[in-house]
């Protein structure tokens, strides 16, 4: 730890406040639980979330689509058993939200591993051979960059039609720029590294380096960063569903159920606010998961 | 450092906005006009013949005037007679081919583009029967042969046969309208937003995305409405529009979409709901080509498995809609009450077994509009459907290709909504006639998604026919038909909805169905007045 | 340096077209026709044959974007497929909302996310500071535009009446005055007008800008994390030199490259937030008026918009690598 000049001094002359060793290693402990505990709380809210979205069947009280026309619209504690209120098909919002994490989740999961198979190899390809390879990919990644995401995944979305695979075909697309991106600068700096002039001088092939030497140095970020995008693929899936491009009817999703929500907002405030809590305690989950990981795994940061 | 200055400068900045906002008087409205507040959808073009869309057909109504217009009895507008507008009079010959009307004098167009006479009403129609670009209505006036110009009060229409319908073609509405020759050949493409027509508001400024401004006409013939400007805002939100309507920032909502629960929520901020009939039926046309449609038992059971009470009460609970009672809509002439099927599950799921389709079946790559209440429909309809045993699996897609995709036969079973002009020939030979089959293959682009070919021979005998009441008995026996062969399920109707503020804004009809009109707003928005 | 603000210009070029003509094909991928959107689904073929042949959709779709890339270098984008107005004209109308509703929204997202993450980052080992301002952060991040907005509305609109419900203000007041100098002359009209066009600022401003301030917040973070982390700062330290002068003299002056890193990475972000926030706010914009296009399949005020959005895009990035070289020269030499 670093200490300032203040610190220093008032240590020296008052010897009864130096610590024991006992006390000191306590400390220590307890400082480093404090940096844990954040992503701790980040992963058990995450495999929470998964838990309970691979075992809808079984955790959801009813099916998500089967309505019930005595409760329409009405709210938390309808019925005695709808703990979430109902909507506007009298259809149980909790059951729907359980079984809309699976869709939220999914798509996140799988789009960003999309974009992560996309991304990377282009990436690392772009920074270690260089040149005319170099160039070709990243000009195509400031076009796709250009565009917003929502945007482009928007508008993927519309020419292929709305569903779940081509919604995580669109936000896997629309992130692949940052992954190339982040992969392209890792590449260039472990490209330096002497170990890898040492293998191109036993006569490794270039696939050879990039695959062993750079990708396994360069992943530790790039799963950070895949963390991240994470959340940011959850809340793109809720603004597709939002504006009408993701899963078709009946199938819930966090995003449509928000959308549908809209029209209510005035008298049936429950869809909305329950469903956006929802995606605000995923974003929020995956983040802390990630910024902590960032910040274990970054080499400056460990030791403070 | 320089980006602290920033920072605060910023911070002051805004703080200095807020509460500068809150000192300045909001600048008042000059001299106190009357102006009537609507929220809607921005219409495309002002040109009534060439949208099909329903805000555009709800403004141009402000604008525009035709030869006829739906009587007023008994305080209340019916669609079931007609009055002169336009025309002052009008007489036909024997054999009911030749219709001559005899026009109103001293009609004034919009912005000083002079006097209506005999040219303008030839030209309007003429417009649309040479198929000029973008006319869209020019089917309805096919029955016309000729039209020939008199003297410049009086128009002489030859019909090619007998037309029973015709004096409700002529009212004012879609092909119906009279448009100024004058403005239409000086401004061509460019009419669209440079209208001038004859109605009680002429157009005045658009401001794109955001409202259309017009201006009471001072010389319209019944006299210059009392409202003096009417701002048509376009609000996309159906919630911002409610929230502007307990605000006071708007007066009149055109909602696009009715929520289930509107009607308590106009209650609540003390406002009222004026409700328009016929309105549209939403019902679902069943396919009867299509396997395993072409079996009438499947189809009996199909429309067994539909519970339309519930679809009602949940999507238009209360006064917001009345169930469908027949295929032919109340309102519309020839109209009866049918005795339809009830809702019966166990019933389809016999029939089907009968069928050969014991564990039901599958329909794949359904097409749904994300719009209206095509969505919302659907849903429920798939729950019901999937007790039975029929599964479906849909695909949103937006209106436009909802409605091209229907044409090319893709859906088994088509959710439909609208209205159409309030007869029965109308009705029938849209949506039942043979020749309104759609077909890719021929780029037939008709509107018979049942493909029913089963009253024929009653729509043509009904079009020769000059007493109504035997040609009312007629399309009697066609309704029968259409329920005896299970092609169609009429959900429910659904009258045309505007939540008005009362306090400060008053509707010359009843709330309770005081109108009867095809048009999707007021009929007579000129009767609306503004309470200081 | 002048070479090195020729060559990223001419970089940019090449990104633009590409931008474009990934709009232009997308736009035809769409499935449903420009024509039947127009004119409803009871036109009659006649009419559909008419208005394919008007629109000019039955040509080659190689002659198509020869002309749309032909004329958009001239900055003429057609006219709409639904209103007919020339699409340059909508872009001039609706910009100014866009462009003031970026910059307010951007200054709040700076207000209030620069502070935060900078101290966040200061007070790194307080764990209780830094994760409290990082999960309001984060609340503000995932939170739906659409959601918070409405509220604000049924809160400061409709119960306390003290911000308008719909509309950008008197926008043309203000531009008109501008451009003929009349606002010397008439300086009570042109402040009221201003002053209408802030008053109905505020709300969207305030909603997105929270939205963006936690990725500012985030942002500014790691870059200061990255900045207290180096060489000098520690130098500086050992120096003696006191916590506040360390904070304010090195690691914020420093903190001017990431800065701007920030603000292009923000620019994208805004855009997207623009389309969300301009229909709950009923504001007109260019964000609403893309999406309504690209659902309408209105070809030519799509293509547009998209193409102003990503000039601003390539604008802004542009200028920060400019500025980027303008602070730190050995970014010149790379």
């Amino acid at each position: 730890m670093a200490t300032t000049g203040n610190q220093a001094s008032s240590a020296l002359t008052t010897p009864e406040r130096f610590p024991t060793a006992e006390a000191w290693r306590q400390g220590l402990r307890w400082r480093r639980w404090r940096k844990l505990f954040p992503m701790l709380c980040g992963i058990v809210l995450v495999v929470i979330m998964i838990l309970v979205a691979a075992l809808a069947p079984w955790c959801a009280p009813f099916s998500p689509s089967e309505q019930f026309s005595a409760h329409v619209l009405k709210g938390p504690g309808a019925g005695g058993e709808h703990s979430l209120g109902t909507d506007e098909f009298g259809r149980d919002l909790l059951s729907r939200i359980i079984w809309g994490a699976r869709v939220s989740l999914q798509v996140g999961l799988a789009a960003v591993v999309v974009g992560f198979a996309l991304g990377v190899p282009l990436g690392i390809m772009a920074g270690f051979l260089g040149g005319r390879v170099e160039l070709l990919i990243m000009r195509l990644t400031d076009m796709l960059m250009a565009f917003p995401t929502l945007l482009l995944a928007l508008i993927i979305v519309a020419a292929l039609g709305g569903s779940l695979v081509n919604e995580i075909l669109a936000i896997g697309i629309a992130l692949t720029p940052n992954f190339t991106r982040l992969a392209r600068s890792l590449a260039l700096t472990i490209r330096e590294n002497d170990y890898i002039m040492a293998a191109r001088a036993l006569g490794c092939t270039q696939v050879r380096i990039m695959l062993r030497h750079i990708l396994p140095n360069a992943i530790s970020t790039l799963v950070v960063i895949a963390t991240l995008d994470i959340a940011s693929a959850i809340r793109t899936e809720a603004g597709l569903s939002f504006l009408g491009l993701g899963v078709p009817p009946p199938t819930p999703s966090w995003g449509n159920i928000l959308s549908e929500g809209r029209q209510y907002i005035k008298c049936c405030t429950w869809l909305t606010t329950y469903s956006g809590l929802a995606i605000m305690l995923a974003v929020l989950a995956f983040n802390l998961m990630g910024d902590a990981l960032r910040d274990l795994l970054d080499p400056r940061l460990r030791g403070e | 450092m320089r980006r602290r200055m920033w920072v605060r400068l910023g911070t002051a900045l805004l703080v200095t906005c807020l509460i500068g906002s809150w000192c300045l008087p909001v600048p008042a409205e000059a001299a106190k006009k009357r102006i009537l507040h609507f929220a809607s959808k921005e219409p495309e073009t002002l040109d009534p013949h060439t949208s099909v869309l329903g805000q555009v057909q709800a403004i141009v109504r402000f604008l525009y005037r035709g030869l006829t217009r739906f009587a007023i009895k008994d305080g209340k507008v019916v669609t079931t007679e007609v009055e002169p507008d336009l025309a002052e009079s009008w007489t036909t010959s024997d054999d009911g081919t030749v219709w001559t009307f005899k026009l109103r004098k001293g009609v004034q167009f919009h912005k000083g583009f002079g006097e209506m006479t005999a040219e303008d009403v030839k030209f309007s129609f003429e417009r649309q029967i040479k198929r000029t670009k973008g006319m869209l209505f020019a089917q309805n006036l096919d029955v016309i042969k000729e039209i020939t110009v008199v003297d410049p009060y009086t128009v002489q229409i030859t019909l090619k046969d007998y037309d029973p319908v015709f004096l409700l073609r002529m009212v004012g509405y879609q092909h119906g309208y009279i448009v100024s020759k004058k403005a239409a050949e000086k401004f061509g493409d460019q009419f669209g937003w440079n209208p001038i027509g004859t109605g009680p508001f002429y157009f005045d400024k658009h401001l794109p995305r955001e409202k259309v401004i017009f201006k009471a006409h001072e010389k319209y013939y019944f006299g210059r409405p009392q409202i003096d400007e009417v701002h048509w805002f376009d609000v996309p939100e159906e919630a911002t529009k409610l929230i502007g309507l307990e605000k006071g920032t708007f007066d009149i909502l055109q909602p696009e979409a009715v929520t289930a629960d509107v009607e308590a929520q106009v209650k609540k901020i003390g406002a009222v709901l004026d409700k328009r009939g016929p309105g549209s039926q939403e019902r679902i046309y069943i396919d009867m080509t299509k396997p395993p449609f072409d079996d009438i038992r499947v189809r009996q059971a199909f429309i067994y498995a539909v519970d339309r009470q519930a679809i009602k009460d949940t999507l238009y609970p209360g006064a917001l809609g009345n169930l469908g009672v027949s295929p032919l809509p109340p309102g519309y002439f020839g109209h009866i009450s049918m005795e339809l099927p009830e809702y019966n599950p166990d019933k389809a799921k016999k029939l089907l077994a009968d069928a050969g389709h014991p564990h039901g079946f599958t329909i794949k790559d359904y097409f749904i509009s994300k719009s209206f209440f095509y969505p919302k429909m659907l849903t429920l309809v798939q729950e019901q459907l999937k007790k039975v045993g029929i599964n479906v699996e849909a695909q949103l897609v937006e209106h436009a290709t909802y409605h091209e995709n229907i044409r090319k036969n893709l859906n088994p079973f088509v959710l439909y909504g609208g209205t159409r002009i309030t007869d029965g020939d109308v009705w029938f030979g849209l949506f039942f006639y043979s020749k309104e089959i759609p077909d890719p293959a021929t780029g037939n682009k008709g509107s018979n998604f049942s493909h029913y070919t089963g009253i024929n021979d009653l729509i043509e005998r009904g079009r020769q026919e000059r007493d109504p009441e035997k040609r009312a008995k007629l399309y009697h026996e066609a309704q029968q038909r259409i329920v005896r062969d299970a092609v169609v399920i009429p959900v429910v109707d659904v009258p045309n909805l505007q939540p008005r503020n009362p306090k400060r804004v008053q509707a010359p009809f009843d709330p309770e169905y005081g109108e009867f009109a095809v048009h999707y707003c007021y009929n007579y928005p000129e009767m609306l007045k503004i309470l200081d | 340096m002048f070479q090195y603000v020729v060559r990223r210009l001419l970089l940019a070029v090449p990104m633009l077209l590409g931008a474009m003509s990934i709009v232009f094909f997308a736009m035809r991928v769409l499935p449903g026709d420009p024509c039947i959107a127009l004119m409803g689904d009871q036109a009659t073929r006649e009419a559909l044959q008419d208005c394919v042949r008007d629109l000019g959709l039955d040509r080659p779709v190689v002659v198509q974007y020869g002309e749309f890339l032909w004329k958009s270098v001239r900055l003429d984008f057609g006219q709409s497929f639904r209103q007919h107005y020339r699409v340059t004209d909508y872009i001039l109308r609706m910009f100014p909302y866009t462009f003031t509703l970026v910059l307010a929204s951007m200054m709040i997202a700076l207000a209030i996310g620069l502070p935060t993450g900078i101290l966040s980052a200061l007070k790194r080992r307080n764990p209780l500071i830094d994760y409290s301002v990082r999960i309001i952060a984060l609340l503000g991040l995932s939170m739906p535009v659409f959601w918070f907005g409405i509220l604000l509305l049924i809160m400061f609109s409709l119960h306390w009446d003290l911000f308008p419900l719909i509309g950008g203000g008197d926008m043309t007041t203000v531009l008109d005055m501008l451009t003929s100098g009349e606002f010397v002359t008439y300086p009570e009209d042109f402040l009221a007008a201003v002053v209408d066009v802030l008053h109905h600022l505020v709300l969207p401003a305030f909603t997105l800008g929270i939205t963006l301030a936690a990725t500012v917040s985030r942002l500014s973070r790691s870059a200061m994390l990255e900045v207290i982390s180096q060489d000098y700062i520690r130098t500086a330290r050992a120096k003696g030199l006191s916590e506040r002068l360390v904070v304010y003299k090195h690691a914020l002056r420093n903190m001017t490259i990431p800065l701007l890193t920030i603000i292009g990475v923000f620019m994208a972000v805004a855009m997207t937030g623009t389309v969300l926030t301009e229909t709950v706010f009923t504001r007109p914009g260019l964000g609403k008026m893309l999406v309504d296009a690209i659902g309408a399949r209105d070809y030519p005020l799509a293509q547009g918009a998209i193409t102003v959005f990503t000039m601003m895009i390539i604008g802004v990035n542009l200028l920060v690598d400019i500025l980027y070289a303008a602070f730190d020269p050995r970014i010149v030499y790379s």
